[in-house]
């Protein structure tokens, strides 16, 4: 992997055509630009440098281009090489204004986009399909002895042509052979943090990667994310709602963990994972489904023994192109825009309905009565349909 | 066991010892990586020679240096092993004037705190540490310099990986492997 060392900006903009900005977050910033030499599209994804604390590069950078550089494989996404930009002659550290750039191939869609687009009808072919490349770029990278640590729906990239590629890699590590090792415990993003990590675990392993693969199948079932909770605690009452809460004789020594009295305090049955995927009864994917979503680490079964599971060889044929995916990108900040311009109709008929109705404290009543926070509601619903009675335990 | 060939081209003897407890697709593999993949990792064993002004005991020093530096923060093994593989290949690579050698070391034990360690150091106290002779701003540059040299390569296989593997392979008892890591 060459490191590109370019001397000013005018030297960058020679090089590459800027289109937009693609994503940003607390890492940095994702542009997508054309390389006018070869008219390629690539990404370049900024590594904050001289921002914040000044410690020279950030860790998740070193973390990333020494995982990414360990990886060959066709769904993995691969770094093409690293620039540097300085924006003076004596030493680009110096300057306040230097950055540097990832490299990668440019993916159009991710999961999150594809998922939550209404235009797109999934099929179960290119569902098995999508799984089975995740799930092998998964394999590949645990045999390296390397988790992941945020696998989720935007961080899994498809290609026109249905190819998966698995990104992101500032969290990932090498495991280390000791078992005794800790490591940090606030890692993989809240919705698909698995329950060893909500309990404060600290010695983890490489199973948190499959447990967030099972998040992702989750959302593929149902179109929205299966534990959406608003933080730890939240998350946990998801979960075990459920599940059942453990207790040692379901998994050892699980009472023994940091968190584990102040997270399973005060949590009402829910419905299970069976009764919650009850539009799939009888189908295959449903015990795949029960089998990487297990809360106990030890049993929840490895992404070698996933590909094997007999989903994968039923009837229909996993195929890269049963869906036919849209020309524009359909990614995460595409659904933010999406999102928020949805917002922005409700407010203007809000506003549209209050003008209409002339007495005011009367429309705002009927605003009430009509329309309540959708997402809120769509779940209250939901447990009414399951489960009757239970429906202020699981809400609040 | 017995080692009968040289290190490099021995092939443990993976399949025979536990079929059973251990997946040995993935150990053949990570065993294939860690001899072949990372040939290129090992630091050039003849550099103190070319080296103008650096000596045996100039390294001794500042791995002790480090070693202290290692235990003082409570870093794992792994660190110590890793920053010193980080110093010997970039000593390989360009040569290093002695008042400058304890910044290699300064930046070797940043880098390698970054890559494993939970609570990294900063280069404030790594300033701190080394007498406030080397500068923030020559701290930023070394590290620059270094990840350029070394290709970003930081994953690489210490005798200590070794060690802890056929531990773990020979089922040895925890005596046993705290006298080898020793």
């Amino acid at each position: 992997m060459p490191s590109v060392v370019i001397h000013n900006v005018r030297e960058l903009r020679e090089r590459y055509e800027k289109v937009l900005v693609v994503g940003e977050g607390a890492y940095g910033r994702v542009l997508k630009a054309t390389e006018r030499i070869t008219k390629e599209i690539v990404a370049l994804k900024s590594i904050p440098l001289c921002s914040g604390d000044k410690e020279g590069f950030p860790i998740s950078t070193i973390r990333e281009i020494n995982q990414l550089k360990t990886f060959n494989h066709n769904n993995v996404l691969s770094l093409r090489y690293l620039l540097l930009v300085s924006d003076t002659k004596e030493g680009w550290a110096t300057c306040s204004r230097s950055e540097a750039y990832l490299v990668f191939d440019y993916v159009p869609h991710d999961l999150t986009g594809i998922i939550s687009d209404p235009g797109i009808l999934m099929n179960e072919a290119s569902i098995k399909s999508y799984m089975q490349q995740l799930l092998t770029a998964v394999v590949h990278v645990h045999s390296f002895g390397s988790m992941h640590c945020d696998i989720k729906s935007s961080n899994v990239l498809v290609k026109y042509d249905g190819t998966v590629k698995l990104a992101d890699f500032g969290l990932a590590r090498f495991k280390n052979p000791n078992p005794n090792v800790t490591y940090c415990n606030n890692v993989v993003t809240r919705w698909y943090r698995p329950p060893e990590l909500l309990l404060g675990d600290n010695k983890y392993n490489e199973k948190i990667d499959v447990w967030a693969v099972g998040c992702i199948l989750a959302e593929f079932m149902d179109r929205r994310p299966i534990y959406p909770g608003s933080d730890e605690k939240d998350m946990c009452a998801r979960i075990f709602s459920m599940m059942g809460v453990p207790t040692n004789s379901t998994w050892n020594n699980v009472e023994g963990l940091k968190l584990y009295r102040v997270m399973t305090s005060g949590i009402a049955k829910g419905p299970s994972l069976r009764d919650h995927f009850a539009s799939f009864r009888g189908f295959v994917v449903v015990d795949l489904l029960e089998a990487l979503l297990q809360i106990d680490p030890n049993k929840r079964i490895s992404a070698e023994q996933a590909l094997r599971h007999p989903w994968f060889s039923q009837a229909p044929e996993p195929s890269k192109s049963a869906l036919k995916l849209p020309t524009e990108s359909r990614n995460e900040s595409w659904v933010k825009k999406q999102f928020a311009e949805q917002e922005k109709r409700r407010m203007q008929s809000h506003q549209q309905q209050m003008l209409r109705n002339g007495n005011r404290k009367r429309s705002i009543d009927t605003l009430n009565a009509s329309q309540p926070p959708p997402k809120k509601q769509q779940k209250i619903t939901n447990t009414v349909r399951y489960n009757g009675h239970t429906i202020t335990n699981t809400i609040h | 066991f017995k080692v009968e060939k040289p290190f490099s081209f021995y092939k443990p003897p993976i399949k025979r010892i536990n079929m059973e407890r251990h997946n040995t697709v993935w150990e053949d593999l990570e065993y294939d990586f860690c001899l072949e993949g990372k040939r290129h990792l090992r630091p050039n064993p003849n550099y103190l020679t070319t080296q103008p002004e650096i000596n045996d005991q100039n390294r001794k020093t500042l791995f002790d240096w480090i070693i202290q530096v290692c235990d003082y923060k409570n870093f794992h093994d792994e660190t110590i092993f890793l920053c010193c593989n980080l110093i010997d290949r970039f000593l390989g690579t360009c040569n290093v004037n002695r008042p400058k050698l304890q910044l290699v070391g300064s930046v070797a034990l940043l880098i390698s705190s970054k890559y494993l360690e939970v609570e990294f150091l900063t280069i404030e106290v790594l300033i701190l540490f080394c007498d406030n002779i080397y500068s923030h701003k020559e701290h930023v540059d070394m590290e620059q310099l270094m990840t350029n040299n070394l290709e970003w390569s930081f994953t690489v296989s210490t005798p200590l990986e070794f060690v802890q593997k056929y531990c773990i392979l020979l089922n040895l008892n925890k005596d046993v492997i705290d006298s080898a890591i020793y």
